[in-house]
């Protein structure tokens, strides 16, 4: 490119009196970014930044994730008194404390009838007569309270079937509240994972902070004397732009006229003239295009 | 770089900040330097709050409830259980009490009414000790004993029906109950994150203190660096080159310019030579010089009132 073809503009957008500061402001940010002097307020910081899990904390997790993963003992008696239930096992009143019951419900009254009833029958001294040797009233009673304890047995069986069959309906409400125990148990034995994971995740993210940081000590020192430079971008551009010219085409014919014109006139109008003019001329635009 | 040298260049100041404006800039910059040097020195006080006691205690009783629980509903838990286990059945100490004062009831009048009745009436027939005696002996009892089971199944089949409503009742409260631990859990863990996060507010200030120290050169230098933006933009100078045409299209210009004054002194002398060798043929006489001068730019000499002009004004 010719030099006479293209523009430079230079611009200059701060005041000459305010250069001094300028030097002294990019002086000083190199002083920082490169004396050694400096060195102590760019280093790594020593101490914690992340606060550890403390015991109440961890004891609660623990406590959770204990709860999630057995269960709770009340809950888990629950579940087998409404399985017991549901599968039948109080329809036959072969429980212990039923067995008991039964026992208690007939054995009393036996007793009392055997010691204190029984007892009382047969000849007394109250009349002077012929008895006989045997008590027959006593040996007639011997199967009475047997007989008694079976029929009050057999109503109790009764009356407990009649009332575990009822139970047995609704305790299904109930079990499926119970069911929903295990969702409930692994939801809270997965939130002590999180809880911990959580924790875990900040220790991570607070290490890799500090390494990042450790490795841009430098970077960002020196990046102190690169801001004092960015903050006079601007101040100072130079642009080198081509200044517009007209295609050959148009060179040519330019340089046609302008020279055929000129032959003209030298020549008086003569046509030859004309013709060498333009071709002179057309040839000089062309090779000035 | 510009085409030609310094000659070609022109600069143009453009002041954005007001001439009479430069002494405040120059003060401001001024104290902008001063502070710079002088700004932000290490801050002494305090500047994170300690917990105070009834904070911390309340996270100690939080801690200790989530930790041990709560007396109330533990009492509350030991008894669903108790009610769950089966340990509340056939356990009423005051039932066998119940049952022996009610047969108490039935024996004494059996003993002292019933019994005696009947002895008496057998006695008056004369068939005290028969076999009728025996059997009517054996019918009153056998009434006794019936009266005697139906108490027995009324205080222990009853207290027992009672107990197995209580028992699926109670699977209600279990699962409430049941929740009490993960409550407890989530206290004494909530305790602890209380803890962690006044510890890591501390953590955090103490960074803060150590950052701000660390970094006070650098604001410092940035409050000059900051009054320096402030003027940045205050004046404009653009220095530019002249624009200039290609040589050649300077050469052709004074070409046309050299011809066209060379082609209006050439025009003339042949414009002459016609006329004057027309005059000689031809019956008119000649015209003078201004006459001519007057036909070359298209004016009727005979029409020019200055026609009489000589030729020295005109060529002048």
């Amino acid at each position: 490119m010719n030099k006479s073809n293209s523009s430079t503009t230079t611009m200059r957008n701060i005041p000459p009196y305010a250069e001094e500061y300028v030097k002294s402001y990019l002086d000083r940010g190199n002083e920082i970014a490169f004396n050694a002097i400096n060195d102590s307020f760019f280093t790594q910081y020593p101490e914690d930044t992340y606060a550890p899990l403390f015991q109440n904390e961890v004891d609660g997790i623990n406590a959770l994730a204990e709860r999630g993963r057995n269960g709770s003992g009340i809950i888990n008696k629950g579940k087998q008194v409404v399985s017991d239930i549901i599968d039948g096992d109080y329809l036959i009143g072969n429980k212990d404390e039923f067995q008991d019951m039964l026992t208690n419900a007939t054995t009393r009254p036996s007793n009392t009838f055997e010691s204190q009833i029984r007892s009382l029958l047969g000849g007394t001294l109250y009349n002077v007569g012929e008895i006989s040797n045997e008590n027959q009233a006593y040996n007639l009673t011997s199967a009475i309270a047997s007989r008694y304890n079976a029929r009050a047995a057999s109503a109790i069986y009764k009356t407990n079937y009649d009332m575990e069959r009822i139970n047995q309906d609704d305790v299904l409400r109930q079990n499926v509240e119970y069911a929903k125990e295990d969702v409930k148990d692994a939801e809270w034995l997965r939130m002590a994972g999180v809880y911990y994971r959580v924790w875990l995740q900040g220790s991570h993210e607070d290490s890799y902070r500090k390494w990042f940081e450790g490795q841009n000590l430098e970077v960002y020192r020196v990046e102190v004397l690169g801001n004092t430079i960015r903050a006079l971008v601007g101040t100072h551009s130079k642009k080198t732009t081509p200044i517009y010219r007209p295609n050959k085409a148009i060179g040519v014919i330019g340089g046609a006229i302008s020279g055929g014109a000129t032959g003209a006139m030298v020549t008086g109008g003569n046509p030859y003239g004309i013709a060498i003019g333009a071709v002179v001329g057309g040839v000089m635009g062309y090779l000035s295009s | 770089m510009g085409g030609g040298g310094g000659s070609n260049n022109q600069t143009v100041s453009t002041n954005l900040l007001p001439s009479y404006a430069e002494p405040y800039v120059i003060a401001y910059l001024d104290k902008m330097t001063t502070l710079s040097n002088f700004a932000y020195t290490t801050y002494t006080g305090e500047t994170y709050a300690v917990q105070n006691d009834n904070e911390l205690d309340g996270i100690a009783a939080l801690a200790e409830r989530g930790r041990n629980g709560s007396v109330l509903i533990s009492s509350g838990y030991t008894s669903i259980q108790n009610v769950l286990d089966g340990l509340r059945f056939n356990s009423n100490t005051k039932i066998d009490d119940a049952y022996t004062k009610q047969a108490e009831v039935l024996v004494k009048e059996f003993e002292e009414e019933t019994l005696p009745a009947l002895n008496q009436r057998f006695n008056m027939l004369h068939s005290f000790g028969s076999l009728s005696h025996s059997w009517a002996q054996a019918k009153e009892s056998e009434k006794v004993m019936a009266k005697l089971q139906v108490i027995g199944m009324d205080l222990y089949f009853k207290d027992y029906i009672q107990e197995r409503a209580s028992q699926t009742k109670m699977l209600d409260d279990a699962i409430i109950y049941g929740g009490q631990s993960v409550v407890d859990a989530d206290i004494l863990r909530h305790a602890g994150e209380l803890e962690r996060e006044w510890e890591l507010g501390r953590l955090e200030d103490n960074y803060k203190k150590w950052h701000d120290e660390t970094t006070k050169l650098i604001k410092r230098l940035e409050i000059l660096g900051n009054g320096l933006r402030a003027v940045v933009g205050a004046q404009h100078e653009v220095t530019e080159p002249f624009y200039r045409p290609s040589p050649f299209a300077a050469i052709a210009g004074l070409a046309l310019a050299g011809v066209a004054a060379y082609a209006a002194y050439r025009g003339a002398s042949s414009d002459n030579k016609i006329l004057n060798k027309s005059y000689k043929q031809g019956d008119i006489s000649t015209p003078g010089r201004n006459d001519l001068q007057m036909q070359n730019i298209g004016v009727n000499s005979e029409s020019n009132p200055y026609g009489n002009f000589n030729n020295n004004n005109i060529l002048v």
